[in-house]
């Protein structure tokens, strides 16, 4: 794949994960599953996706690209330290457990393991923006919360794997 | 396309979802292991201690203090404390509801309030004064 289609690839990636975690704040998730805090992790699965048919560099960039974007868009300083810090975190775990794809793990086990991370993420986020340690209490409703939703962004990502193999987007990056 | 994508589990998956659900109840146990009889509620905006009362069903008030962001409004109810209404972006706080056992928070973060309920073990070398 030439650079300039790299490019225009990774531009798109990050337009579509800043539309998907905007769309994902007006699903109101959290009345139908009482946890603060709750997400469907849906952009995560764009960088899941840079990760598998680019490489990790890319990813970061989309997920960089993506916290910033959507905190100037809408958020605040907090919400971006937030984004951060899972979005980081959970990209360095999927990266880091991709290596034994296949093997190992499942997709299903990778998203959960992210989505696990994401919120240990942004609870350490809000231990440093309050000062204090007692915000773990939200963690474990969280954590638990993860593993159905690792299966959410694990079905995404087996389905979008299948057929983005057919498209041949980039034919000489599926080695992963 | 649904036959295709039947799920396909590793071994590896059960040790991941394993670990998420002990670390979970390991926090969960650790929190329930700090009830006590006598609790009480705090208050706290940006680090700091802000209000104190006990929460032995005596106290009856709504709270309202200026948050780093905006107003916020904290109702107490003799044994349990929430965040009523917050004028703040995301609405967090108002979903975490009431909370009245120790060790449970409930935070706003665009305003660095936190409200936090403490038990009398925690504490046991703090002054025992009520700040209403």
């Amino acid at each position: 794949m030439s650079r300039t289609k790299r490019i225009a690839l990774c531009g798109m990636l990050s337009a579509l994960a800043l539309a998907l975690s905007l769309m994902e704040r007006m699903i109101p998730l959290e009345l139908l599953i009482p946890i603060p805090g709750i997400k469907l992790g849906l952009a995560n699965v764009v960088t899941m996706f840079a990760l598998l048919f680019l490489s990790p560099k890319e990813a970061y960039s989309i997920l960089l690209c993506r916290v910033v974007l959507a905190s100037l868009f809408a958020g605040s300083v907090t919400q971006f330290l937030f984004s951060l810090m899972g979005g980081l975190l959970a990209l360095t775990t999927t990266w880091l457990l991709l290596h034994w794809h296949d093997r190992w793990f499942s997709f299903y086990g990778i998203s959960a393991a992210s989505a696990a991370m994401h919120n240990f993420g942004q609870i350490l986020a809000a231990m440093l923006v309050m000062q204090t340690v007692d915000v773990i209490a939200y963690l474990p409703l969280l954590l638990v919360s993860s593993i159905p939703m690792g299966f959410v962004t694990g079905t995404i990502l087996e389905v979008l794997q299948k057929h983005m193999r057919h498209l041949r987007l980039t034919s000489r990056d599926n080695a992963m | 396309m649904r036959n295709n994508t039947k799920l396909r589990l590793r071994w590896g998956d059960f040790l991941i979802f394993l670990a998420i659900i002990a670390a979970a109840c390991g926090i969960w146990i650790h929190l329930a292991m700090l009830q006590t009889d006598q609790t009480y509620g705090e208050i706290w905006l940006d680090g700091e201690l802000y209000q104190q009362f006990r929460l032995d069903g005596s106290v009856h008030k709504t709270v309202q203090l200026e948050g780093k962001a905006t107003e916020v409004t904290i109702e107490v109810d003799g044994t349990q404390m929430r965040f009523t209404d917050s004028q703040c972006t995301d609405h967090t706080c108002e979903q975490t509801g009431w909370i009245s056992r120790v060790g449970q928070t409930a935070v706003c973060l665009p305003n660095r309030v936190m409200l936090k309920i403490t038990g009398s073990t925690t504490d046991a070398d703090a002054v025992d004064v009520i700040v209403q």
